[in-house]
Order: C-alpha cells, then structure tokens, then sequence
C-alpha cells in the first residue's frame, strides 16, 4: 500500500513539472490558439472576378485581377493587375487598370501603382478620354481622388499634361496641382 | 494671321481647375496661351464653357500682354488690366490702362471695346448724365504718318 502511495507521490511531481515547463519555456496556451497576426493571410484568390450589385440588381462594379490576398488581422487587400470596369455618374462605362491595388484596411484608402490607366467611353457631352499617371489614391469617404505623381489626359479634343492631380466625384471638378501643359485640336 | 484659329491652341500655366458642372476652367500662375501667331500672357485665365461651347474667355494680369500677326505682315500688340473677349458676339473689352499698338501707331484709354467681326474700335468711358466726366477716361491715339514727304 505504501509503494503505492510513493509512486502517486513521484507521479505527481513529474506532472507539476512538465506543466510548469510547458508554461514557462515553450508556448502559453493562448499563443498555443489560433490568434491573429498582422502578416497572416486568411484568404488568397488567383484569377478572379468580383461583380459587386446594388439595391436594384444592378451591377455597381466588377473588379478582376491575376492575385488577390487578404491579410486577417489587418483586414488589407493587395490585387495584382486589378481592372475594374464601373459606370461613372453619366452612366459610361469606365475601366481602371494598374500593376497593384493596396487597401491598408476595410473601408480605407485604396491605392492604386504602376501605370495606372483610366478610360472612359464617350457620349454626347463629354468625349472619350484617357488618363495615365504612375499612382492614384482613392479616398471612399470623402470620394476624392488623387495622386502627385505626372499625369497625361488624352482625348480627341488634345492632350493635358501636369504634375499632381485631385478631383472631387461630387463637385465633378478636377484640379492639376502643377506643371500644367495643354495642347487643343482647332474647333475651325 | 486668318488660319491662326486652324492651329492648335497650346496653354502652359501653373495649375488648372476644370469643372464639369459649372462649366469652366480656370488656368492659374504665369498662363501663356499660344494659337498660331497669336500669344496671351496673364496671370489667370477663366474660359467659361458650359455645354462644352466656349462663351467667354477673361484673363487677369498686371497687365495682360497679347499680340498677333495681322494678314498685311504687321504686329498688333494690346495690353490691359483685365481682357475679356465674347466670343458668340466676337466683342473684346479691355479694361484699365488699356493699350493696343501696331507698328508704331498707339491707342490708349482706360477702357476699349473692339468687333473682331466689323473691326469697330470704341474707346473712353462712356459720358454719364449728370456725372462729371471721368479725366482718366481720356483716349490717347498716336498714328504715324505712312506716305513720305515728297
């Protein structure tokens, strides 16, 4: 009875031990779960299309891309090769493309790298054009787009030239920031 | 030149503004607009366009300088405060310490209208009853006379 009593004794000195190593040198059980960490990505898509639609069905925009990877914690988007093909306020379709597309977080700012191309199809009012320049920023809340970098609009009307861009999707109004060169065909 | 309106129009400024909805632009900071022979120097240019049709272009400067070659090879030059030229009505304002010089026959007043379409030049401040008329509205005009003494 007694060797029983002292092997239970030695028993449970060597479990109090293994636990307490387990605690003090490897992993405590909370790192030991599945908690976030800012580099984890929860979700990758490669070659994809992303329709998003509105209230009435229709569809808002479509976003396709070669990459597309999701960080948990974060909540950052990286697309690689994004186009995205939206209808701008007078109903034309318009499509932007670039190398990379950033957003730090949801509902943040999205930026936009690497020869970055807009095109817009024309109509009645306002003609077809095209915008160049080396990055754009996108700011949802304030609806605001934006870059320093040289920009180059071409259109059937002439080409417009300048260094550093903003314009307001609600004031529909577009500042060149400087460097300003316009070059416009004769109206005669 | 008369095919200056056939070139195209170049403009170099400092920044732009368009808006779409208001339907104008405005060029800012060392603006030179340049269409065949003719050159416009300013300090701000504002080119009223709604509908995307150009109604009126109004440059600020200290002063606006313009010229152009006339068909007869000569060069015409203007300057004032402030330029405005209608363009349905082809009508061009200028407005303080107003000057156009050709060769070197000069005409300066404080304000100046002229028709591009009839060549029809006023000049001074137009007399108001019963207000004293203006001494600085005095029209200043030096011609050249072109025939040699014989």
């Amino acid at each position: 009875m007694k060797n029983i009593g002292r092997l239970l004794f030695v028993l449970s000195l060597i479990v109090a031990a293994v636990v307490t190593w387990l605690n003090l040198s490897w992993k405590s059980i909370e790192q030991l779960t599945n908690s976030p960490s800012e580099s984890r990505i929860d979700y990758y898509l490669s070659d994809f299309t992303l329709m998003k639609t509105n209230e009435s069905g229709s569809i808002d925009y479509q976003l396709n891309g070669r990459h597309l990877t999701h960080k948990q914690a974060s909540g950052a988007t990286e697309i690689y090769q994004p186009r995205i093909r939206m209808r701008s306020d007078d109903g034309q379709i318009m499509t932007v493309v670039s190398e990379k597309a950033l957003q730090q977080a949801k509902d943040d700012s999205i930026t936009l790298s690497g020869d970055v191309l807009v095109k817009k199809v024309g109509t009645s009012s306002s003609p077809e054009f095209t915008l160049s320049t080396e990055d754009l920023l996108y700011n949802p809340q304030q609806r605001l787009i934006s870059t320093t970098a040289a920009i180059q609009f071409n259109s059937a009307a002439g080409t417009l030239k300048g260094t550093g861009f903003e314009t307001s999707l609600d004031e529909q109004e577009l500042r060149i920031l400087s460097n300003v060169q316009a070059e416009f065909q004769a109206t005669q | 030149l008369r095919d200056d309106v056939t070139k195209p129009v170049r403009i170099n400024a400092d920044t732009v503004v368009f808006n779409k909805a208001k339907g104008f632009a405005v060029y800012s900071g060392n603006v030179v607009i340049v269409q065949g022979s003719l050159q416009i120097r300013a300090w701000e240019i504002t080119i009223q366009a709604p509908n995307n049709t150009i109604q009126s272009i109004t440059a600020k400067g200290s002063p606006v300088q313009f010229q152009q070659t006339m068909d007869d090879g000569k060069v015409a030059k203007g300057k004032a405060n402030l330029v405005r030229y209608l363009v349905p009505q082809k009508q061009l304002y200028l407005d303080g310490a107003a000057e156009l010089t050709q060769n070197n026959d000069k005409f300066s007043s404080q304000h100046i209208e002229y028709s591009t379409r009839t060549g029809e030049l006023k000049a001074g401040i137009a007399r108001v009853k019963g207000k004293k008329p203006d001494p600085k509205g005095r029209v200043s005009a030096i011609f050249y006379p072109t025939n040699k003494a014989q």
